[in-house]
């Protein structure tokens, strides 16, 4: 995952599949953005092609954390696919998700 | 068949092998996605579950009705209650509840329990994931009917002397399809009335939708006139219906209107004397003007409008759910009807009820081509369209569902290029508000059926059909046997014999799938004519 931090706030681009493999290494790379959990973490899913219960976990745990801190969390490029797994999970509905 | 060793590295193979056979299935991306995600969660337990060096064997599966996925694994036994145990999880905080994270899986797992199935035989793990349930079935079921009502009914025809003959019609065949029929006539008035009622609540969400929803409104009302205006021009071009006049076969419905009425008459008709009177003689006007009403002031009615929407949304869906438990029986009355017109019916009133068939399909193609000239107008290549377009409108054709094809028809216009504001507003309004196809079903049904009992349509009746069945493909729900329960009101309406519906009860399911194709592509049409208009104003 690659972070850089942008006037908006934090970007980080998520590729690939976020599945129960890949999300062993995630949650670490996913760190630096529960550090800053108050500033605004866009993530960027333009590459990203699925998304498991792992990987979904992990979005729920920066959520809850951006929440405690008073920061946000936005999901931006979604592909239909991840569109959907969002959608049937009611995860949708816990991002703001833009164009 | 797929094996790979039971270990986390290779549930991205296994998964990536069901995607692609699911893809080339042409399983909806629903399905599809839901299928995937609960896949993964299975395998993660399978190899938490399996003895040291064991193989998992994922094989698809499909049968007349559902296509599956089937894993097995040897190992200990999986215990799928327990995996969807969500007893610890506050559900009321849903999603945001302290705990949450520890239960993404079962809450997963959970929304899928009517899919999964398992077993554990000799040691090995055997599981069984629904992906889809064919929506053909319904068809395959109508199919067979047909086929076993037509041998009962020459059967019947051609060993039964004429008593038994009769016996057996009045008996067992006619009231399959006049007990559906009534059941039907039941519920179509509130069914009606809620559906359009509830859908005006969401007017004023659509006015803040600005220009593109005024787009989008103004182009599905205007191929909407433009498919019934095709209807109508064919109707009274070919007089369907009327080289086999069966006047007099079905007996005049009790409140059916008599002789001619003016277009002032229709106007004062609409009023209705009280709030039960249009629900209790059905009359088609004065239940959508009812709704109307209700609709449009429920908007206004401030602190209480949620509670007013919540109220008409729940007897929606109640209506909703009662119209398709009801359609359950449509095998059964096409049986009835097939049954009964085989035994009894001449050859050339066969011909007769074909050619509604054939009315209707060259009344689709027309649109076609009308979809064709309009994304010509606006500078859109229509056999590109046509093309790019094909993924959804076979997906329609084959579920006969326009909510079930959203997905795909979104991806096409993401495929043409469509701006996502655009498409991702317009699609899924199409898939509720229009309904180019059934408009033409309805129009040609009605005059056919008219013409068949020798029922004459005035020039003001036509412009209060013209109306109704405007506000109909507005309101009608998109649940099985709403079609049926729309035809039933607007023959009511024109005062033709309810009863002659038997005549195209058998082989009405047959043209779902061209209405349905006809509906989702015009949405298309008109989401690429809206997209064309809106980078010619950037």
């Amino acid at each position: 995952m690659n972070i850089t931090k942008t006037e908006e706030g934090l970007v980080a681009q998520l590729a690939g599949r976020l599945d129960t493999a890949a999300s062993v290494h995630f949650a670490a790379e996913m760190q630096p953005l529960l550090d800053s959990a108050k500033e605004h973490i866009i993530l960027d899913m333009a590459e990203l092609t699925f998304i498991s219960s792992s990987g979904l976990r992990h979005l729920l745990t920066l959520c809850k954390a951006s929440h405690a801190a008073g920061g946000k969390v936005t999901l931006r490029n979604v592909n239909n696919d991840v569109m959907q797994v969002l959608r049937l999970t009611g995860f949708d509905k816990l991002f703001t998700i833009v164009e | 068949m797929i094996q790979i060793p039971a270990q986390i590295e290779s549930i991205a193979t296994a998964s990536l092998a069901v995607e692609q056979a699911l893809r080339k299935a042409k399983v909806s991306d629903e399905d599809r996605m839901r299928a995937l995600l609960t896949l993964e969660e299975l395998l993660a337990q399978l190899i938490e579950h399996a003895e040291p060096d064991s193989v998992i064997s994922v094989r698809m599966s499909r049968s007349l009705y559902s296509r599956a996925i089937k894993i097995s694994c040897r190992g200990r036994q999986i215990d799928l209650q327990q995996m969807m145990n969500v007893d610890g999880l506050d559900l009321d905080a849903g999603l945001m509840a302290p705990e949450a994270e520890d239960y993404v899986r079962e809450i997963i797992l959970r929304g899928q329990s009517e899919r999964l199935s398992a077993s554990y035989k000799k040691g090995v793990n055997q599981i069984s994931l629904t992906v889809s349930r064919t929506q053909q079935a319904m068809l395959i079921n109508i199919g067979i009917s047909i086929v076993l009502g037509l041998v009962a009914g020459l059967l019947t025809r051609f060993f039964c002397t004429p008593e038994l003959l009769d016996s057996i019609t009045t008996n067992c065949f006619s009231p399959l399809y006049s007990l559906f029929l009534k059941a039907i006539q039941m519920v179509m008035a509130p069914l009606i009335f809620f559906s359009l009622a509830y859908s005006l609540c969401g007017l004023s969400d659509m006015r803040s939708l600005g220009r593109i929803g005024g787009k989008v409104m103004g182009a599905y009302t205007v191929t909407t006139c433009l498919a019934m205006l095709v209807a109508l021009g064919i109707a009274l071009l070919l007089h369907p219906g009327e080289f086999g006049s069966m006047a007099g076969v079905f007996a005049p419905d009790e409140d059916a209107p008599v002789g001619s009425v003016s277009l002032m008459q229709v106007i004062q008709d609409l009023v209705p004397d009280s709030f039960v009177a249009p629900f209790v003689t059905t009359n088609v006007m004065q239940v959508l003007f009812l709704a109307v009403c209700f609709g449009l002031v429920t908007v206004n009615l401030g602190q209480y409008r949620q509670p007013v929407t919540t109220f008409l949304g729940s007897l929606n869906e109640l209506f909703n759910r009662l119209t398709a438990a009801i359609a359950k029986f449509l095998p059964l009355a096409v049986f009835g009807s097939v049954a009964s017109m085989t035994s009894t019916i001449e050859v050339s009133n066969i011909w007769m009820v074909l050619s509604w068939l054939g009315v209707m399909l060259l009344c689709l193609c027309i649109m076609y081509v009308l979809y064709g000239v309009l994304l010509l107008l606006r500078g859109f290549n229509p056999l590109h369209f046509y093309r790019t377009f094909l993924d959804a409108t076979m997906m329609a054709f084959s579920t006969c569902a326009s909510g079930a094809t959203i997905s795909t028809s979104m991806r096409c216009c993401e495929n043409m290029g469509v701006l996502k504001r655009v498409y991702s507003f317009s699609i899924p309004l199409g898939a509720t508000i229009n309904m180019d196809g059934s408009c033409i079903y309805y129009i040609i049904s009605t005059f056919f059926l008219a013409n068949v009992c020798g029922v004459t349509i005035e020039p003001s009746m036509m412009a209060s059909l013209f109306l109704t069945i405007m506000l109909m493909s507005f309101a009608a729900p998109g649940v099985p046997g709403a079609g049926l329960a729309c035809l039933l009101m607007l023959l009511n309406m024109v005062g033709v014999p309810t009863a002659s519906m038997a005549l195209i009860l058998a082989v009405d399911p047959l043209i779902d799938p061209f209405i349905t194709a006809l509906n989702v592509t015009g949405d298309g049409a008109v989401t690429t004519m809206v997209d064309a208009s809106e980078k010619e104003n950037v």
